[in-house]
């Protein structure tokens, strides 16, 4: 690029910077991809690595959220097993519901066939 | 280059060559090597932290950025066949302290904040404070098993050199129910008694971890390394929970109301083995075992071993039939109602005549079962007990199972065999009982009991066999129902609605040197007969009431179980009009 410079620069000094840029450009235009592949793959694997973070941090999250759910879960079940114990029902439903267990006379039997 | 030579061309071909600066050649080169010898410090530092030692830097990184994190594990959990749940494990939390960093930061002069964790564990301010006074001690548990919230509190009160563990704790939701079959766990999660020492293998889980790294505000940027870990296994019961706690309620109030030592039950499925229900009385609440007796803690269905009594009378007559030595309308003549075997007496309790096969059961006569023992050769009879499971395990495999006791020998007299018959001399437990009454009711093909539904293990389980044939199974069964009818030795045991057939037995226990005043009253029973289902034993140690008749004890409690239990598994009734399009019609009639 020095030699061209040194050989223009006597014959003519009005020339245009921004036109010998282009047509400097132009003229290595694989080059020219190269470059800019070169900084979007960059820019790319920056935008990746970001990302997969912010996958990773909501994965965590999620993880977090998931054993905790698990443990409300595990108390719940303790709870509803608590509440619904069968003798429990029994008691209350012939308690508050006045309800009992019927008599071998008062059964009715639904077949489904 | 060509920067050196520009200076000496403009001093050959420009005009105002006096005022040129000439170069000053010592510091240009000075200049030069200061400029060179830091590039070349820096290289060479960069060289040294990167390639000679750089793993100091990376352990300083990794120690900022690089975190193992555990992935909580919990026992499995213990289901019933309908997936209700029955042992549930929760996370806990340890407090421990570090009784040397407690010492170096000073952290015993926060009095208050000691006080307010006394409080909040229930304990005793200047006894906590003395656990921690050793300053060489590194490690010493506060307390235990304590709530998240509870926890997350002493976590606030933010005294140094105490911090808090993670662990998990056993819930058992039904309580005394099931505890002796299910067992309990220590406080390390380690199963002590019942299933959970049996299955502790299959329900611990091995916990599984990641590497990590974190960024500045401790969130998780990138999982380095998992390690996954074991899954801790689930394990479904054959237990109906349902009946389980229909029959401890039955037991239990049984046991108060005729003042027994214990009382035990067990509900077992005639078709495949599986035991609906196991229950013991007197119990014990698994969820908080700081008072409890070992002998609540015992499984009684399967490690107490009882002389059975007349429970096991079915079998001298199965065995008879089996042998064709009498057929099943024939008659024998227990008359008068006593007799002598070398020097001991068997006798009926009065003079019961000329007994059809059936009424010999139906009025538990021992001479009739005498008779018919001493009817077949002694190796026949002795091979039916075998078969019918009362000298081997019943295949639950469960942790302190009892075989029994049976005196092998190899001569018998024949009083000896004549107790056989009627159930001394032989010691079995209820679950042997319930596999004889299943195996009869099963049509003779005696079936392993089974506790466990989804069972991955490969340990040893007995083959269903035949061990009788279907004929004589089948004849002693309906003999059985005319014990529950008018006129046998227990009415009570009927169950509305259905057709029950069942035995009692009335055992006097044995002491040393002949038999003492204490009663063992016991049920066995199977429903509906016409198409059985279930097979139930009801066993009552020692009642010390009024009542110690198993026809008055026994009896009542297993029409209760049972009824119950027919009820809840929709089977239906055997011994009445049962069509919805009766009730119908009835309903669309007005009636």
């Amino acid at each position: 690029m020095t030699s061209q410079q040194s050989q223009r620069t006597p014959t003519s000094t009005n020339f245009s910077l921004v036109l010998i840029l282009v047509s400097d450009l132009a003229r290595n235009k694989l080059r020219v991809l190269l470059y800019l592949m070169v900084v979007t793959s960059a820019i790319a694997v920056v935008l990746g690595s970001h990302l997969n973070r912010q996958q990773n941090i909501v994965m965590e999250s999620l993880m977090q959220e998931k054993d905790d759910l698990d443990v409300e879960w595990r108390n719940l079940v303790l709870e509803q097993r608590a509440l619904t114990e069968h003798n429990r029902i029994e008691n209350e439903v012939e308690k508050n519901l006045d309800m009992y267990r019927p008599s071998a006379e008062e059964e009715v039997v639904v077949k489904i066939k | 280059m060509s920067l050196f030579n520009l200076p000496a061309k403009k001093a050959k071909t420009g005009a105002r060559q006096n005022v040129t600066p000439s170069l000053v050649q010592w510091r240009f080169v000075l200049v030069i090597a200061l400029v060179v010898s830091v590039f070349t410090g820096l290289g060479v530092r960069a060289a040294y932290i990167q390639v000679i030692a750089p793993d100091n830097l990376i352990q300083q990184g990794d120690s900022r950025t690089m975190r193992t994190r555990n992935m909580p594990t919990y026992r499995g959990i213990i289901t019933d066949r309908n997936g209700v749940e029955l042992a549930v494990s929760v996370p806990v939390r340890a407090i421990y302290a570090d009784p040397k960093i407690i010492h170096e930061q000073d952290g015993l002069a926060q009095q208050d904040r000691w006080e307010a964790l006394a409080d909040v564990l229930g304990q005793d301010v200047e006894k906590l404070r003395s656990k921690v006074q050793n300053p060489k001690r590194r490690f010493v548990y506060l307390q235990r098993q304590v709530s998240p919230a509870m926890a997350d509190y002493v976590a606030k009160l933010g005294i140094p050199g105490i911090y808090l563990r993670r662990e998990s704790r056993r819930y058992y939701p039904n309580g005394e129910v099931t505890a002796q079959l299910i067992g309990i766990t220590d406080v390390d999660d380690k199963g002590i008694e019942g299933l959970e020492r049996l299955y502790n293998d299959w329900l611990t889980g091995t916990p599984g971890s990641r590497v990590i790294r974190r960024d500045a505000k401790g969130r998780q940027v990138e999982v380095l390394k998992t390690t996954d870990g074991e899954k801790a296994g689930d394990l479904t019961l054959t237990i109906d929970q349902r009946i389980q706690a229909l029959a401890y309620r039955e037991i239990k109030e049984a046991m108060l109301y005729y003042k027994a030592a214990s009382a035990s039950a067990i509900v077992v499925d005639v078709h495949t083995g599986d035991i609906l229900a196991m229950v013991n009385a007197p119990s014990f609440n698994p969820n908080d075992r700081s008072n409890v007796s070992p002998h609540r803690m015992r499984n009684r269905v399967i490690t107490d071993a009882f002389e059975p009594g007349s429970s096991l009378k079915p079998i001298a007559v199965l065995s008879a039939l089996e042998f064709g030595s009498v057929k099943v309308d024939d008659i024998i003549d227990t008359n008068p109602g006593w007799m002598r075997l070398g020097g001991s007496l068997v006798k009926d309790h009065r003079n019961l005549g000329k007994l059809t096969l059936e009424e010999i059961i139906q009025h538990s006569s021992n001479m009739g079962t005498s008779k018919l023992a001493l009817g077949v050769p002694k190796q026949f009879l002795l091979d039916t007990y075998y078969n019918m499971g009362l000298m081997s395990d019943t295949g639950t495999n469960l942790p302190g199972e009892s075989n029994g006791l049976f005196h092998e020998r190899s001569r018998w007299s024949d009083f000896e065999l004549a107790t056989l018959s009627f159930g001394y001399g032989i010691s079995v437990t209820t679950a042997q009982l319930a596999r004889m009454y299943a195996t009869i009711a099963n049509g003779g093909v005696n079936m392993p009991l089974n506790i466990v539904k989804n069972t991955d293990n490969q340990a040893y389980q007995p083959e269903p066999q035949r061990v009788v044939s279907k004929a004589s199974a089948d004849a002693v069964l309906s003999m059985l129902e005319s014990v529950t009818q008018r006129g046998g030795t227990a009415t009570k045991a009927a169950v509305p609605g259905y057709r029950v057939g069942g035995k009692t037995g009335t055992s006097r226990k044995a002491i040393a040197g002949g038999y003492g005043d204490e009663y063992v009253n016991i049920f066995a029973g199977v429903a509906p007969l016409s198409d059985p289902q279930i097979v139930t034993v009801v066993l009552i140690n020692e009642p010390s009431g009024d009542l110690y008749y198993a026809g008055d004890t026994a009896a009542p409690v297993f029409s209760a179980i049972t009824g119950g239990a027919l009820q809840l598994l929709n089977i239906l009734p055997d011994d009445k009009q049962v069509t919805s399009t009766t009730w119908l019609n009835g309903e669309r009639n007005g009636s």
